[in-house]
């Protein structure tokens, strides 16, 4: 037995550099790749559980379920939530394309209860976490660089005057929508 | 998915048994099918990608979405997977469905349902998911 690890120690020792970061390097990746397969968040919550068995929703349906409630908004024009399992707690993120900025606070807080709403009583979650609604673009066109405007730290009134500022029909809603505006409401 | 089949009990025959019923677990879970997608606000059943691609290939289509397997004690285990209609009440039409498929296999199979797992794998409207099926055929 020792000689047999002798000799493996002999084989290893002998072999060129290359050689063990070659053999090494791979395996290293296959322990990553594995360890965040594993170690991974959930990609199911349950609902709820009985006798007659137990309910578990995907995070598929979650991110479905979400989509559909925002694009039931006349004003949402498209939705891609993004559903994190931290835990119990669901995190969601809905990145939005809005058709025109007007009422971006008022929809973005509607879509927040709504989809808060149809969380805890259509699934009976209780542990709704943070939703946050990510204003991503205006109008059919794109934003190519979005630009971050945290609200956490702000008054109502410093975000009703970004939000103003934002009103359509003039030339500036337009570059808005050009040059690509991000709102966060959390 | 393994087969495997259950016996059903049958009553004493007067002039001795007549020998044993089997159900093969493939049975079970295309009754499971049929009754799901008898539920109110159940569109469709089925598993993932992979699970869908392997069931392809096997082409035992009415396992797709459907695993069934026994307890020591012999009853049922079902975990199905379905996709549901958008606006209903997801909790409570799991509930139903659970329900209405423990019914439903106790009554054509006679053998008790330990639970229903149920996993809601996607939330379509109706009329997208009739589309879906549209290009499939």
């Amino acid at each position: 037995m020792a000689e047999h690890l002798n000799q493996t120690a002999k084989f290893i020792g002998d072999l060129p550099p290359y050689a063990i970061i070659g053999i090494l390097a791979p395996l290293l990746l296959l322990i990553i790749g594995l360890r965040r397969i594993l170690k991974g968040p959930p990609s199911r919550l349950t609902a709820f559980s009985g006798d007659s068995g137990s309910v578990l929703v995907s995070r598929r349906a979650l991110q479905d379920l979400i989509r559909q409630t925002c694009l039931k908004d006349d004003w949402v024009e498209a939705a891609r939530p993004t559903v994190k399992i931290v835990g119990k707690k669901i995190n969601t993120t809905v990145n939005l394309r809005l058709s025109s900025p007007e009422n971006l606070k008022e929809t973005t807080e509607r879509l927040q209860t709504r989809i808060s709403g149809l969380l805890q009583k259509s699934l009976s979650f209780e542990q709704i976490g943070p939703i946050e609604i990510m204003v991503t673009s205006f109008g059919k066109q794109d934003v190519d660089e979005p630009v971050m405007i945290p609200t956490e730290s702000e008054t109502s009134s410093e975000l009703a005057t970004i939000l103003s500022s934002k009103k359509p029909d003039s030339q500036e809603s337009q570059d808005s929508s050009e040059t690509g505006q991000e709102t966060r409401a959390t | 998915m393994e087969q495997q089949e259950s016996t059903i009990e049958t009553g004493e025959h007067p002039e001795g048994s007549l020998g044993q019923i089997k159900v093969n677990h493939t049975v079970v879970s295309t009754i499971v099918k049929m009754a799901a997608i008898n539920v109110s606000g159940v569109l469709a059943v089925g598993g993932s990608f992979v699970e869908n691609f392997i069931a392809q290939i096997s082409s035992k289509e009415s396992d797709k979405g459907v695993r069934v397997s026994e307890d020591e004690a012999g009853n049922y285990q079902i975990e199905i997977r379905v996709i549901m209609e958008y606006g209903v009440e997801l909790a409570k039409t799991a509930e139903t469905l659970q329900m209405f498929v423990a019914k439903q296999v106790t009554k054509m199979t006679g053998k008790p349902v330990a639970n229903v797992d149920v996993i809601i794998e996607g939330v379509k409207m109706a009329d997208e998911e009739s589309q879906d099926k549209d290009n499939e055929d």
